[in-house]
């Protein structure tokens, strides 16, 4: 009489016919010997150090006030900053520059930019620019625009009157 | 080496099956129950609503235009990682209280930790494809920006520690203390649009006088319901699947040693045993 063995279900003399042991919890063996941990450690720590240092090291500086770069402008010199304050009414395009002021409590500096403004760009929209003032003069020379929109949501014009009420949230 | 087990991998014996199918305590899902059933579908129920509302029902608005229908994603998404990492800090802290400390404290640990941090990569992505249009770039190292992005690295560096191995009752004290600490971030996130300037804009809803509109408000508050039952369904699913894992361990050893006896005794007095041919008897 012949008995098919199944892989290792099959019994001889009564006795459970078996084959290697399991491994228990295979998955959790990527990170089982001390070489990988401390690998795994280093590439964690170095991304962590690199966002402490390229992040936190000038976010918590993020930008400057028009007022507050006006007021360091002999200590900015031409160094490369981020200034905000808010798009004038009168945005020009000059040999493929864009033209226009940005101000903030009353002061205003002058802006030439050599980028290509994000499609939100448009007088009276708050901005922050990465850049720097012109060698001798207080224009500011800037390479990136960046829209800062507000925390408030209202309905484009045109729309029902009926969404458009002010509502109070949580 | 036995073909049901390659190298590395955790295909699961026919023997030891028993182990598995005894989980399957529900139509066959061994994670799955009536209440996450229930949990899915409504999760699905108010996503489905939430983007039938966002994306149809209220309007563009007057700054962003269509843009804005990326805030019934993102602060939902946002507010789900932060969920996720208070509540792993807060499970922490009841293994590591003597009078609460169990071993299920540390499976909710973990499983709302890992469901954390696909929810915080998910605000680093929604925020960057929101963040391109609106402010011009993908990616500015501003508070907010670099707390999230340093708020995920910490928390991917708490599951990296948790797979060291090692003495599992030292390994899960070390990940709650890990853990506790990292937590400190997440208020720290939260207010950084508040304590230092940033391009990121304050709170909507979290303010004095917020402006937004009614179908708005409705919708975005929705949206934190349809992401806030996706994600207790997601933890729920991962702590059982601990639950198993522990199971599967505990039981694995068991069926390890007793095969390994049955080895044993094989070699005094049994008949080699071809694992795919036939036996004569």
């Amino acid at each position: 009489m012949a008995v098919t063995a199944d892989s290792s279900a099959s019994t001889v003399s009564g006795r459970e016919a078996v084959g290697p042991a399991p491994r228990v919890r295979a998955g959790r063996s990527l990170l089982a010997s001390r070489r990988r941990q401390i690998i795994a450690g280093l590439v964690i720590a170095l991304a962590i150090g690199f966002v402490v240092f390229e992040g936190l090291g000038n976010a918590l500086s993020y930008y400057q006030t028009v007022p507050q770069a006006l007021a360091a402008r002999q200590s900015l010199g031409v160094k490369s900053f981020r200034i905000m304050g808010t798009v004038g009414p009168s945005v020009k395009q000059v040999d493929n520059r864009t033209v226009f002021d940005i101000s903030y409590q009353g002061q205003t500096v002058s802006v030439v930019d050599s980028a290509d403004p994000p499609q939100l760009f448009k007088p009276g929209i708050p901005v922050v620019l990465e850049g720097h003032f012109a060698k001798g003069s207080d224009v500011f020379d800037s390479d990136l625009i960046m829209v800062k929109h507000s925390a408030n949501y209202v309905p484009a014009k045109g729309e029902p009157a009926s969404v458009t009420a002010q509502t109070g949230g949580s | 080496m036995n073909s049901n087990f390659p190298e590395g991998g955790l295909k699961i014996r026919p023997e030891n099956r028993a182990v598995v199918a005894s989980s399957k305590s529900w139509r066959g899902s061994p994670t799955g129950d009536r209440v996450t059933l229930t949990l899915g579908v409504c999760a699905l129920a108010t996503a489905a609503l939430t983007t039938w509302l966002g994306l149809f029902v209220t309007p563009p608005d007057q700054v962003q235009g269509q843009l804005v229908r990326l805030i019934y994603v993102h602060p939902a998404v946002a507010t789900m990682c932060y969920a996720g990492f208070v509540l792993c800090a807060l499970a922490s802290l009841a293994y590591l209280w003597p009078r609460t400390r169990s071993r299920r404290w540390d499976r909710l640990a973990v499983a709302a930790a890992e469901v954390g941090v696909v929810f915080c990569v998910l605000t680093l992505v929604t925020g960057s494809i929101w963040g391109r249009p609106t402010w011009g770039v993908w990616w500015t190292w501003d508070p907010r920006l670099t707390l999230t992005a340093l708020l995920c690295a910490v928390f991917i560096g708490y599951l990296a520690l948790r797979r060291t191995g090692g003495d599992p009752d030292a390994l899960a004290k070390r990940s709650a203390v890990v853990a506790v600490i990292c937590v400190v971030l997440v208020p720290i996130d939260h207010e950084a649009t508040t304590w230092w300037a940033s391009l990121h804009q304050t709170s909507t809803l979290f303010r004095a006088n917020p402006l937004i509109h009614g179908e708005q408000l409705y919708t975005m508050l929705l949206s934190f319901v349809a992401f806030g039952l996706g994600f207790a369904w997601l933890v729920m699913h991962r702590y059982r699947l601990e639950v198993l894992e522990d199971r599967f361990g505990e039981e694995g050893y068991g069926l390890a040693i007793k095969e390994r006896r049955a080895e044993g005794g094989r070699r005094v007095g049994t008949q080699p045993v071809s694992h795919q041919g036939e036996i004569a008897t």
